[in-house]
């Protein structure tokens, strides 16, 4: 039988605060063990959490910029769990009303993938087990997170990837996180039921915890559907349960069933105060996000003409895009700017980590002069190719490569002699021509460019050139 | 509200005690006791003024600004435990 994948994300995003969200311990990777703590927390008795006003907006921010309803009236709750990463024995999140609700996030293909919610929450600290014993390390307790629930309206591994990078993206866009998976400021659980191609009624889902990386989402994605299908094809009912991803076989093995299904027993937190968020602060907050990665796509192919390709080269890149429109700024074309920046200063940074960083020797100003000798016909492109690159090494300016006065173009007698030049110098390449080789023309082009250092306007030439030599 | 005494077995499980019948027993009886004095507060509350609830909210504005305090606690916290290498170390036991 044919099966149709039913797939929803809960993705985990740490907030880049300065304090953590319950305390004003600092959120510093790294530190020896239990340096960036303090009785709270630590879960000291006694000690008493506060809210972070940051975490709050940064949910804000995250929730207008997925389309959600922010809810003014919002709290915190306690869920239960027995876990020595977890001092207090619960961690403070959000139950029934988190800070954001009925969001979406729009796929290439104008697929919206609906968020439920998206509530505040407290991270967990780090264990190492060893010697039978388990060490805690609580320098990442209390850090900030948010955890954005999509609605199950992922049908493809694919689909899940593309949400997820998005959603990556959006959050690097309004600096509320680094997103990086590898480090783990981002992870994701994924829901995963299969039903019959047609079928409206839900197929049993099992969940896949803790996926930190795109590529093997897709591929634990890929594994679980394929198990699934096994199991239903044979008639036999798919067990709910919580799964692991075991990246090095690329399979999927069990965690707990549905008999040791947690009970949370959340409670509203007694020790934090309900929040209230006036409707004048996230209009505020509104007004401050900066223009959404979709929004900024389709305006680079839009209005300012772009290829998809070479906006897809730009977009993703916060840095890249602020550069490449401070450029645009100064009044030059977008193609020639944007195939400069993709095609000669891309090619002398070699990591994704450099492109995201963007820190060139080349000002804004100095790219935009260069383009517009480009765009006034005084230098080829391709010469302001190899002149960017020399800047880039040198990080001198343009007018260290290219002098005012070589730019001023010849005037039709020069350009006229230069021809006549050129002709009498090359008899062969003329005599070619004659003969009905139209591309001996070529190396006329070639010794006049040398003769003029590149200064002659190749199309008022190639009509003095044809005029002379018919 | 008194609990049973299959709601206590549910509630041990969660707290993850194990007990005798005979702990049980006398479980459900204290447990009955002490329902029973939460719910004469739950009377008294009854009775505040309607729109209380508003002196648990606390304004948006007046929430903690994020800027970092140097709490120099982090020896104090591990100062009642035998710390290794900063670690608070937990024996493992299987339940
Ligand atoms: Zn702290």
């Amino acid at each position: 039988m044919k099966y149709e994948l039913v797939s929803g994300l809960e993705t985990h995003v740490e907030l880049s605060t300065a304090t953590k969200i319950f305390c004003s311990c600092t959120t510093a990777f790294g530190g020896a063990p239990n340096t960036h703590c303090c009785p709270v927390c630590t879960g000291m008795p006694g000690a008493l959490p506060i809210l972070n006003q940051k975490v709050v907006e940064y949910a804000i921010r995250a929730g207008l910029a997925t389309h959600c309803t922010i809810n003014e009236i919002t709290h915190m709750d306690r869920k239960n769990y027995c876990y020595p990463d977890l001092p207090k024995a619960y961690q403070i999140s959000q139950f029934d009303e988190p800070v954001c609700e009925h969001g979406y996030v729009e796929l290439d293909s104008g697929k919206k993938i609906g968020i439920t919610r998206i509530h505040i929450e407290e991270d967990a600290g780090k264990l190492v087990h060893e010697r039978g014993f388990t060490f805690v390390d609580y320098n990442r307790g209390g850090v900030p997170l948010i955890e954005i629930v999509s609605e199950p309206d992922i049908s493809s591994p694919e689909e899940a990837k593309e949400y997820l990078e998005k959603l990556q993206l959006i959050m690097r866009y309004i600096g509320v996180s680094d997103c990086k998976m590898q480090e783990g400021s981002m992870r994701a659980d994924v829901n995963i039921s299969l039903r019959p191609v047609g079928s409206k009624t839900l197929g049993t889902r099992t969940e896949i915890k803790n996926m930190s990386s795109p590529s093997f989402i897709v591929k634990a994605m890929q594994y679980e559907y394929e198990r699934q299908a096994e199991l239903l094809d044979r008639g036999e009912e798919i067990e709910q349960a919580t799964l692991r991803y075991n990246e090095s076989e690329n399979t999927t093995s069990k965690m707990r069933g549905k008999e040791d299904a947690q009970d949370y027993r959340y409670f509203p937190e007694p020790d934090i105060l309900t929040v209230h968020i006036p409707k004048e602060k996230i209009e505020e907050v509104k007004a401050s996000l900066p223009e959404l990665p979709t929004d900024k796509f389709r305006r680079y192919v839009r209005e300012l003409g772009l290829s998809e390709s070479t906006a897809k080269l730009i977009y993703p890149y916060r840095n890249v895009a602020r550069y490449y429109e401070t450029v645009l700024s100064k009044g030059v074309s977008p193609r020639t700017s944007a195939n400069l920046i993709v095609g000669t200063v891309y090619a002398t940074l070699k990591t994704e980590e450099e492109k995201e960083a963007f820190s060139i020797a080349v000002p804004e100003a100095e790219l935009a002069l260069l383009v517009s000798y480009v765009d006034s016909g005084k230098l080829q492109a391709s010469k302001a190719g190899s002149i960017l690159l020399q800047m880039l090494e040198s990080g001198k300016p343009v007018s260290a490569y290219v002098r005012e006065e070589d730019l001023k173009g010849l005037s039709d007698e020069e350009l006229k002699k230069l021809c006549e030049g050129a002709i009498a110098a090359n008899p062969k390449a003329v005599e070619d021509f004659k003969a009905g080789k139209q591309k001996a023309i070529g190396s006329l082009f070639g010794f006049l460019m040398k003769q003029s250092r590149g200064k002659a306007d190749v199309k008022k030439a190639e009509v003095i050139l044809r005029e002379l030599l018919k | 509200m008194a609990l049973t005494e299959t709601e206590i077995k549910r509630l041990a499980w969660l707290a993850k005690l194990k007990f005798t019948e005979e702990e049980l027993a006398v479980l459900t009886e204290d447990m009955a006791e002490i329902i029973e004095f939460a719910d004469t507060i739950n009377a008294s509350v009854g009775t505040l003024p309607a729109g209380n609830d508003f002196a648990r909210v606390c304004e948006f504005d007046d929430l903690r600004k994020d800027e970092v305090q140097e709490s120099n606690l982090s020896e104090e916290v591990t100062s009642n435990i035998e710390a290794e290498d900063g670690f608070f170390p937990v024996r493992r036991r299987s339940l």
